[in-house]
């Protein structure tokens, strides 16, 4: 469960708002697709969701902690995967997971079951003893990815997911997203790619110079809309203004 | 022309003009900072220049009596060309090879001659850094004193110019044909950092052996330095040669002083050239394919369950990641443990030759009471941790990575342990030298041993924690080599001034109840509890500030 009430956020001094006054709730076991054009401050607010930028106001709470009060409670909660995937590449993949297992508390036990399932999931067995350097990108970014699903996050946090992903690995990443919120957690993820965010997504949102220009199922966006067709045609008849 | 507008980009992107320039028109503060910065690094090496230039003065009465005033021009050429020769190799390899921008450059249409002269460009402007503060007091102080003319800082200014190339060209040559023919290799990296060493290692050696006195003629050859023309001069540029033309051009006046400088522009520009035909043939074949790593083979299914079966905690989880960058990181290490390498070899040539060393020893195992050699090991330690930029550079270091300690559920204190940890290791890898060199040269038995490593390691704890608070609060992420979160770091500097200035006040400290207790114990006492304490003190100011550091940084 996200809660975002009148997050804003300034550069040089307020003169550039990348975000100004969102409000925004996700709801458990929902998949959210947060769309925008360049520059509209998704990746702002992502960052403040999980603790790269601090708000100039506003609160984020996750799962009922405040990220700035409570912030290892909301961090122990969420997984985040970045929009480039930068990793510590002189680890091998296999020490890169076990980094992450340990951080996150994750017991050796369990470990071992998830990794194996989660290697075989993204395809990434037979790489994860090389050291990361070697890595092509979508290979960074489903080591990423299997890192950050290690611990089952109740909330797990995207940007630009699909991004480097082949098709394939791309299909599986939206199959684990789905059997994800199956069990009740919560997946937040930001995206360029509108079809996926029309199949995927049970919410919408769209961002624009900051503020949340719409919000809602696909079926309500429609509403909001002259032409009612697309996403494609809606978040450009939105973002126009 | 490319190759001009190449060098003027290199030079705006690695000196941050740009960036400078942007604050000054939007961020004043941020300008303001870097500037503020700048000042604090020059007014913090301030005293230190200041005993250089008193030093230099005395060395010119000195040498003025002898007839040879111009040695002082002739050491300082030599001690800023050998400092450029051996701070070089990391910076070279680090900036030819290993920059970020590569990617993006070598895809131009650009000769690798054009890419490697701005790339050396690039570095001979840090190397100015590295040579001014040794060769322009030695200018001034000989200028001066000896009423020179315009020509003298003409001259002086040209071969300002021209020191740092001729030891950089050494270098790139070195690190062209290093990195060229160590591509071949399966263990590149490995063999590089053996490579790096060993040059180190025969450079020391060299230095000693053309430095050396003839052992049994000590007398008639000292007296032969002293008392022939030119004598010391010719002795303190056998060391490096060069230096010589440098010092002839500037003191010999005349026909003589114009063809020694012929001679050092000559050899400087030679150097250049060499640089630039070895780079058109070199450069690539050594780059391209230098960070491809060699595919491990694949984990078999028992292999990957026995691998991530075990967890520990996140503190040794982030030590262990800190060492794992470290021996991967042919940069860092290289950087880290050079004093490894430079210190038993210094120690080693002298007793291999036995260079004056027998007499020196004796009076050190019987003059000096054994307490206070065992602290003088521990001192050793506590200034290798300070020298060695593992904590100095530990935020740093993670670069644009710092985003996964800021997002991992990890408290910034038990982070913070991690780094402790690692730090404390790298300075524990220079007990094994004291040891050596207490049981081999003084006698030591396993208990002084014992006793040297703890007390190091207390030595060592608050030259970490204060260095580690001096990187946290104001860490450089934004690097594009690896060389730069270390050696273009200010913070390592910093680091260095406060840990020496607190040893200083601990060695007053000692100093005071030596004198005023003639005993040693409270000495000891009160080194290493002031170290104790103080190192206790930096670590809980750490722990205090981390959580909003953590927070507040922004990649």
């Amino acid at each position: 469960m996200i809660e975002i009430v009148n997050l804003s956020k300034s550069y040089n001094r307020g003169a550039v708002k990348a975000v100004d006054g969102l409000n925004l709730k996700v709801r458990p076991g929902e998949i959210f697709g947060f769309l925008g054009p360049n520059g509209a401050g998704k990746t702002t607010t992502i960052k403040m969701m999980v603790g790269l930028l601090k708000p100039d106001s506003g609160s984020v709470t996750i799962n009922g902690y405040n990220i700035l009060e409570d912030s290892l409670a909301v961090k122990q909660s969420i997984s985040y995967v970045p929009d480039t995937p930068e990793v510590y590449e002189k680890l091998t993949g296999i020490e890169y997971l076990n980094f992450m297992g340990d951080v996150y508390g994750v017991s050796g036990t369990l470990r071992k079951e998830r990794i194996s399932a989660l290697l075989d999931l993204f395809e990434l067995g037979e790489a994860v003893g090389d050291l990361i350097q070697s890595y092509s990108h979508g290979m960074r970014q489903k080591i990423v990815l299997v890192g950050a699903l290690l611990h089952e996050p109740e909330v797990f946090i995207l940007d630009e997911p699909m991004v480097g992903l082949d098709p394939r690995s791309s299909n599986n990443l939206k199959n684990y997203m789905r059997d994800h919120c199956a069990k009740g957690k919560t997946v937040f993820f930001s995206t360029h790619i509108l079809e996926v965010a029309e199949r995927l997504c049970d919410r919408i949102g769209i961002i624009h110079r900051g503020r949340l220009i719409a919000c809602g199922t696909m079926e309500e966006l429609k509403e909001l809309s002259e032409s009612k067709e697309t996403l494609e045609n809606i978040f450009l008849e939105l973002t126009e203004k | 022309m490319k190759a001009l507008k190449l060098i003027g980009l290199q030079i705006k992107v690695n000196f941050g003009i740009s960036a400078l320039r942007w604050h000054l028109e939007n961020d004043l503060k941020r300008f303001f900072g870097s500037v503020g910065l700048i000042l604090l690094v020059a007014v913090s090496i301030g005293p230190l220049f200041f005993f250089y230039l008193r030093m230099l003065q005395s060395a010119y009465d000195l040498a003025g009596a002898l007839g040879q005033p111009g040695v002082i021009i002739a050491s300082a050429v030599v001690l800023a060309s050998l400092l450029v020769l051996v701070f070089g190799l990391s910076y070279v390899m680090s900036v030819f090879y290993f920059s970020k921008d590569l990617s993006m450059l070598v895809p131009l249409p650009l000769r690798p001659a054009e890419i490697l002269g701005a790339k050396f460009a690039v570095v001979l402007l840090y190397d100015y850094l590295t040579a001014a503060p040794f060769y322009l007091p030695a200018l001034w102080v000989y200028g001066v004193n000896s009423g020179s003319g315009p020509l003298y800082w003409v001259a002086g200014m040209i071969i300002f110019l021209l020191v740092p190339v001729i030891p950089l060209a050494l270098t790139s040559a070195f690190m062209l044909l290093l990195m060229r023919l160590t591509n071949l290799s399966r263990k590149r990296d490995t063999v590089r950092l053996i490579g790096l060493f060993a040059f180190l290692a025969i450079l020391l050696a060299v230095n000693f052996s053309l430095t050396a006195i003839p052992a049994g003629d000590e007398r008639q050859y000292l007296e032969k330095i002293l008392l022939e023309e030119q004598g010391l001069v010719n002795y303190s540029t056998r060391a490096y040669p060069p230096a010589l033309f440098a010092a002839r051009a500037l003191t010999a006046g005349g026909a003589s002083a114009l063809l020694n400088f012929a001679w050092f522009l000559g050899i400087s520009l030679a150097g250049i050239a060499l640089v630039l035909w070895l780079g058109q043939r070199m450069f690539y074949q050594g780059l391209i394919g230098a960070s491809e790593v060699e595919r491990g083979k694949v984990l078999s299914r028992e292999e990957l369950a026995r691998k991530t079966a075990g967890a520990s905690s996140p503190a040794l989880a982030i030590a262990m990641r800190e060492i794992k960058y470290l021996l991967r990181t042919p940069i860092y290490l290289f950087n880290s443990l050079a004093m490894l390498v430079i210190v038993p070899v210094v120690l080693l040539i002298p007793l291999i030759t036995g260079d004056g060393m027998g007499s020196f020893l004796s009076t050190f195992q019987d003059g000096v009471p054994r307490m206070l050699q065992i602290l003088g090991g521990a001192v050793f330690t506590g200034v290798m941790a300070l020298f060695t930029p593992a904590a100095s550079s530990s935020f740093s270091r993670e670069g644009k990575l710092f985003w996964i300690s800021q997002v991992i559920p990890v408290s910034p204190p038990e982070q913070i342990r991690g780094k402790v940890i690692y730090s404390l290791l790298i300075a524990a890898l220079f007990v094994p030298v004291v040891a050596l060199a207490g049981i081999l040269l003084l006698s030591w038995g396993i208990i002084d041993v014992l006793l040297a490593a703890l007390a190091g390691m207390v030595l060592s704890l608050p030259a970490i924690t204060s260095s580690l608070l001096i990187d946290l609060l104001r860490p450089y992420l934004t690097w594009d080599n690896p060389q730069k979160a270390i050696k273009q770091n200010f913070n390592v500097l910093f680091g260095m001034a406060a840990g020496g200035g607190f040893y200083f006040l601990l060695y007053l400290a000692g100093r005071y109840v030596y004198d005023n207790t003639a005993a040693l114990w409270p000495v000891y006492l009160t080194v290493l509890g002031g170290a104790a304490l103080a190192g206790l003190i930096f670590y809980l100011i750490l722990i205090k500030i981390a959580p909003a550091r953590y927070r507040d940084i922004v990649v």
